[in-house]
């Protein structure tokens, strides 16, 4: 079934992560979403909140039950696929940040949060979170986010509301979906790099568990690793903070 | 012939190997062999490798988020867990949260285990068997690779 055949649309729920995990774990077949017009405990990654206001974004988990193991360029594909619905709704151009924020102008419009469950030996399941601020006004984010974030409305300066994005996310979903099915990785990497906030050669820091990485940026691996060149020599990662570096 | 063993050479070739991110390195000359292993950090593929970090030895392409078997069984009764995936091994779902399971813990089928992220995609490993934890081989926040042996669980027969 193609992503967005089936929505449920719910009022209010903690998380649509959440919501779509426990159908998925029911039975739910590939390609339910789960909307709601508020989260009461949107999440981010490794437990960060992720401020849903009601009826102001775009909080949407859609069940995918990939046919092929090799998942780890979904977050990517997801980005690609919002930016794509984005650009064919309101011609705003907005960029992606590895590997799984959706930026304008330095500031933070989305992002997408994938989780999966491996049950015994195989992969049961992929849960595709999307978080966009849409509608928002300034005053509708904390203060403490406030020159952090945007929303649609702020970079379009007029009214945008979640049915103006709708209708094209979901052929774009499909579309770059069936793209990564296809095995066409090739084409998900070259028009990450392309898209990406980070420019291609740009010095950036990565911050990992172990140390702090110093180089260029040099690309997407194939399995959607960052790569870095740090002395003459690259090194991929598949787990870390990006910090763009000023230059002086 | 007999070989005298230079130990600063060895040191040398551990080195070269930290310092090319190499996970194996075998020589063999006129009677004298030796092989040297290391697990590898997560930061080590190169674009042009095809590779993933695990096995730069191994021929197939691998895929660092394959869902290969994760559950291996000894004779002992202990199935062991381990990586589908490279990534980072959490063992609680934040940072504020007890850890899902400890040693000693009962676990339940699809109980989760850990979670194990990348590219900030997080992937729960649940057990797919009753019984009692027994080990715990890596530490929270900690890289982990591959097929890399994370929990053992001795399951009730």
């Amino acid at each position: 079934m193609k992503i967005g055949t089936r929505i449920r649309w719910v009022k209010s729920c903690p998380s649509t992560n959440d919501l779509a995990r426990e159908l998925a774990l029911a039975g739910e077949e590939e390609g339910t979403v789960v909307i709601a017009e508020e989260q009461t405990k949107g999440r981010g990654t490794r437990g960060r909140s992720w401020y849903s206001a009601k009826k102001k974004g775009l909080y949407a988990s859609a069940i995918l039950r990939p046919s092929k193991p090799a998942i780890s360029l979904l977050p990517l594909v997801a980005g690609l696929a919002v930016r794509e619905a984005i650009f064919e709704s309101l011609r705003i151009r907005i960029r992606l940040k590895w590997p799984n924020d959706l930026i304008w102008e330095e500031k933070k419009l989305g992002g997408i949060l994938c989780e999966t469950g491996f049950m015994g030996n195989h992969l049961g399941y992929v849960i595709l979170g999307i978080g966009l601020n849409i509608s928002h006004n300034l005053e509708d984010f904390p203060p403490e986010i406030r020159t952090q974030a945007t929303s649609l409305k702020l970079i379009k300066e007029e009214d945008v509301k979640v049915k103006d994005i709708l209708p094209r996310l979901w052929p774009a979903l499909n579309g770059w979906y069936e793209l990564f099915l296809r095995g066409e990785e090739e084409k998900v990497i070259r028009s990450f790099e392309e898209n990406s906030a980070l420019p291609l050669g740009k010095k950036i820091a990565v911050v990992t568990e172990k140390r702090v990485y110093e180089g260029i940026f040099k690309g997407i691996d194939s399995f959607g690793g960052l790569i870095l060149e740090e002395r003459g020599r690259e090194k991929c990662f598949f787990s870390a903070q990006i910090k763009t570096i000023k230059s002086k | 012939m007999s070989v005298n063993i230079n130990y600063k050479e060895i040191i040398k070739l551990i080195d070269l190997l930290e310092e090319r991110n190499l996970s194996h390195f075998e020589l063999e000359v006129e009677g004298f062999k030796i092989k040297i292993s290391r697990s590898q950090p997560q930061a080590s593929l190169s674009k042009a490798s095809s590779v993933p970090p695990l096995s730069p030895e191994h021929e197939e392409k691998q895929n660092p988020l394959s869902s290969e078997p994760i559950f291996q069984e000894s004779k002992d009764n202990l199935r062991y867990i381990t990586s589908p995936m490279v990534g980072t091994f959490y063992r609680a779902p934040d940072p504020a949260s007890h850890p899902f399971v400890d040693i000693g813990d009962t676990v339940r089928k699809d109980q989760t285990l850990c979670i194990i992220e990348a590219m900030k995609l997080m992937n729960e490993i649940e057990s797919d068997i009753d019984g009692v934890l027994k080990e715990i081989y890596v530490e929270n926040g900690r890289p982990v690779e591959y097929g890399q042996k994370l929990f053992a669980i001795q399951f009730f027969s």
